[in-house]
């Protein structure tokens, strides 16, 4: 991985970004594609579109979300703890004895979430999960007047943890999903960009809000760009841990390069396109069923505008939606070539359908 | 606090210490401790003692112990995901979604503790708190040969969480358990040898080892070798002030509100009362506590025909986990406090329970 995108993939970390608070890292974003895009369009809730080629066809949409699943604060007790609810899908169970940070309108204010000692809980306690509302972030104040000048409530939290190299190109940080898309499609199109000549299709590269409340960004940002065909890239499961049932979900492992995933809105063309050029540039591809854990993008595009052929590019993420999840550096890289190669293989004025 | 004697904090919180292998924080401890006492020795289990004034009499030990819980290299699977047994208690429903270092010959290795993405558990099971055999550390290696060559059996591991001011004078670390007690006594000990020409007792500063392990063995040792007149054991001490504990069960102990004296089984009543009217011409206040838990004044009072004990508490939150909070106003007073106490101590002076 070239440095400067190495240092873009930290920068996209370091910055945070629950749902329906984006800004700072579109902000990190739209300037890094600044560099290489022709056109920048960004929409009323904060969508990025960054184009290059805007007068090629057809419109290619490559897509990711720059929001990450957070909480927020909810009610501030007597003694100035405070109470909380999820932004988006967070595990319950993972969440006590971690460090967050809630975002005021005055700046940073660091917390941790609480946990009783466990020789001070009893047996029943010990063994069960606590619901959200049982657990609560104490930010050191004396009382709730100390704590309401300094928080208020509707302020997001996010974790603290930030980009590390655990192992080689194996990388730990919270809000890989999705900040791991961004940075693919935001490099992708930096490599179209330095092969502009060849290129005959507009590319698309959004950077959309919201996607852990809904999908709500991409299915504005699909209206505004109106595209011919799109890619969203996302996280995946890798399955290769222990304690996941592999014939209940399938095996995808780290480090085996990005997956497509067959089925549902991933569009039979698109999908056998990809597979082809990953075949032909010898990168590592790894295959899924459409997913029934939950949706990305892609099904808030594909059934927009009468039909958009659509397909999921997964990025291998291990321990998603914890503080600690991991992917390897190379498939995010793999994903990112497999991105910009298909781009450069489309023919001007071609469209992807289903023959009958 | 002063300046120098917050940065020694910090050093010892930044150290790993966890139990068997606590040179780290033992280094950092004599270092400090050698610049205000005449002597500082250490045994053949790594406990160390900073002497102040050898020739006073009595000899007072104070003791706060060096050792931290922990976690050891059990096991490395076919895929090199490492599993582990606890050193001391740690809770088994915190360790998930959290990085860890593990301490090798060759260095730290980075990993996480995975934990199953939300989205690929079972909705319809209540969910259970998992065993710690159930959980693994991810360093990211290829296999259980990649693992071997960074791992090994035995090697311990500690939480990658430091230290934190979070408000005011409120922090925030892993293992101020006991880390604030071995830091009161090293000052303590400073503040002593600044007035030491009024000095008539001898202080025995003790760092102890192996307090968390249950068999309080460090302190065990130490007393054998110092033969003290008489014992103040400085640990951290439960505050139930906050939500995840109850007053009814615990006792009302708060944050920032002064060190804690607890009384009854090993606290010996008259040193107690002695350090009560020290407190009290010194305008330190102190909350009041029934004995309870295992501490190094279990392991000393009752050795050598007996040694009047008194285990003194810092008010700690979320003992045990990794952001164990403090107030630093709380360990400042507790040194100003036992510092005042040895000077006041005359010469010869011994405490007796009465039968009157």
């Amino acid at each position: 991985m070239r440095k400067e995108s190495l240092e873009f993939l930290k920068n996209l970390l370091s910055v945070r970004g629950p749902s329906g608070f984006e800004t700072s890292v579109q902000k990190v974003w739209h300037d890094y594609v600044a560099d290489f895009a022709d056109e920048i369009h960004t929409n009323a809730y904060g969508n990025i579109a960054a184009v290059v080629n805007p007068q090629g066809d057809p419109k290619i949409m490559l897509d990711a979300h720059v929001d990450e699943i957070g909480l927020m604060v909810k009610h501030i007790d007597d003694k100035g703890f405070i109470y909380f609810q999820k932004i988006g899908g967070v595990d319950p169970a993972v969440l006590r004895g971690l460090r967050v940070n809630i975002h005021t309108a005055k700046g940073i204010i660091r917390g941790v979430v609480a946990a009783t000692a466990f020789f001070y809980r009893d047996d029943e306690k010990k063994k069960k999960v606590p619901k959200i509302h049982e657990i609560y972030i104490d930010i050191g104040a004396k009382d709730k007047k100390d704590a309401q000048k300094k928080v208020a409530i509707g302020d997001p939290i996010t974790f603290s943890e930030e980009f590390k190299v655990i192992n080689g190109s194996i990388i730990t940080s919270r809000a890989l999903d999705d900040r791991a898309g961004i940075w693919t499609i935001a490099e992708a199109l930096r490599l179209i960009a330095t092969k502009k000549k060849q290129l005959k299709c507009a590319v698309y590269a959004c950077s959309v809000i919201q996607e852990e409340l809904g999908l709500h960004g991409a299915a504005m940002n699909v209206i505004n760009v109106e595209p011919h065909a799109a890619i969203a890239v996302d996280v995946t499961h890798a399955t290769d841990t222990p304690g996941i049932d592999r014939k209940q979900h399938g095996e995808i492992k780290l480090g085996q390069g990005p997956t497509v995933s067959m089925g549902r809105e991933n569009h039979r063309a698109i999908v056998q396109r990809l597979r082809n050029i990953a075949d032909k540039k010898k990168l590592k591809l790894q295959i899924e069923t459409f997913s029934i854990t939950g949706g990305t993008d892609a099904l808030a595009i594909y059934s927009k505008l009468g039909g958009v052929p659509s397909a999921i590019l997964g990025l291998p993420n291990r321990y998603m939606h914890t503080a600690v999840e991991l992917v390897d550096l190379n498939d995010l890289q793999t994903a990112a070539d497999l991105l910009s190669a298909f781009c450069l293989d489309i023919k001007k004025g071609e469209r992807f359908s289903v023959k009958l | 606090m002063r300046k120098e004697s917050l940065e020694f904090l910090k050093r010892l919180m930044s150290a790993a210490s966890p139990m068997g292998f606590e040179t780290q924080g033992q280094k950092a401890w004599c270092q400090y401790a050698a610049e205000y006492a005449d002597e500082v020795r250490t045994d053949a289990y790594g406990n160390a003692v900073a002497i102040l004034n050898p020739s006073g009499d009595p000899k007072v030990m104070i003791d706060g112990h060096i050792d931290e819980i922990g976690m050891m290299v059990k096991y490395i699977d076919d895929d090199g995901f490492i599993y582990f047994q606890r050193i001391g208690m740690v809770d088994p429903a915190l360790v998930r979604g959290k990085r860890v270092n593990i301490h090798t010959e060759k260095g730290v290795v980075p990993g996480v503790i995975g934990s199953p993405a939300i989205h690929l558990q079972d909705r319809d099971k209540e969910k259970k708190v998992p065993e710690m055999h159930e959980s693994f550390i991810d360093i990211g290696a290829k296999n259980k040969k990649e693992a071997e060559k960074k791992v090994s059996i035995g090697n311990p591991i500690v939480f990658d969480e430091g230290f934190e001011i979070l408000n005011g004078t409120v922090a925030v670390a892993r293992a101020f358990d006991d880390r604030a007690g071995a830091w009161t006594v090293a000052e303590t000990l400073r503040l002593a040898a600044l007035k030491k020409k009024q000095l008539k007792c001898a202080i025995y500063a003790t760092s102890s080892v192996h307090e968390e392990g249950g068999t309080l063995g460090g302190a065990s040792m130490q007393t054998y070798n110092i033969k003290p007149d008489m014992a103040i054991v400085v640990d951290t001490k439960f505050a139930a002030d906050n939500p995840a504990a109850d007053v009814k069960v615990h006792g009302e102990v708060k944050l920032g509100a002064g060190p804690t004296v607890s009384v009854g089984r090993e606290n010996h009543p008259v040193l107690l009362e002695r350090l009560r009217k020290v407190a009290d011409k010194k305008k330190i206040p102190l909350q009041t506590t029934p004995f309870g838990g295992t501490n190094n004044a279990l392991a000393i009072y009752n050795k050598q025909g007996g040694i009047p004990t008194v285990r003194v508490g810092i008010p700690s939150r979320y003992t045990h986990t990794t952001v164990e909070m403090l107030n630093l106003k709380d360990l400042q007073q507790t040194a100003d406090w036992l510092a005042a106490f040895c000077l006041d101590l005359k010469r010869g002076e011994r405490f007796k329970v009465k039968m009157e």
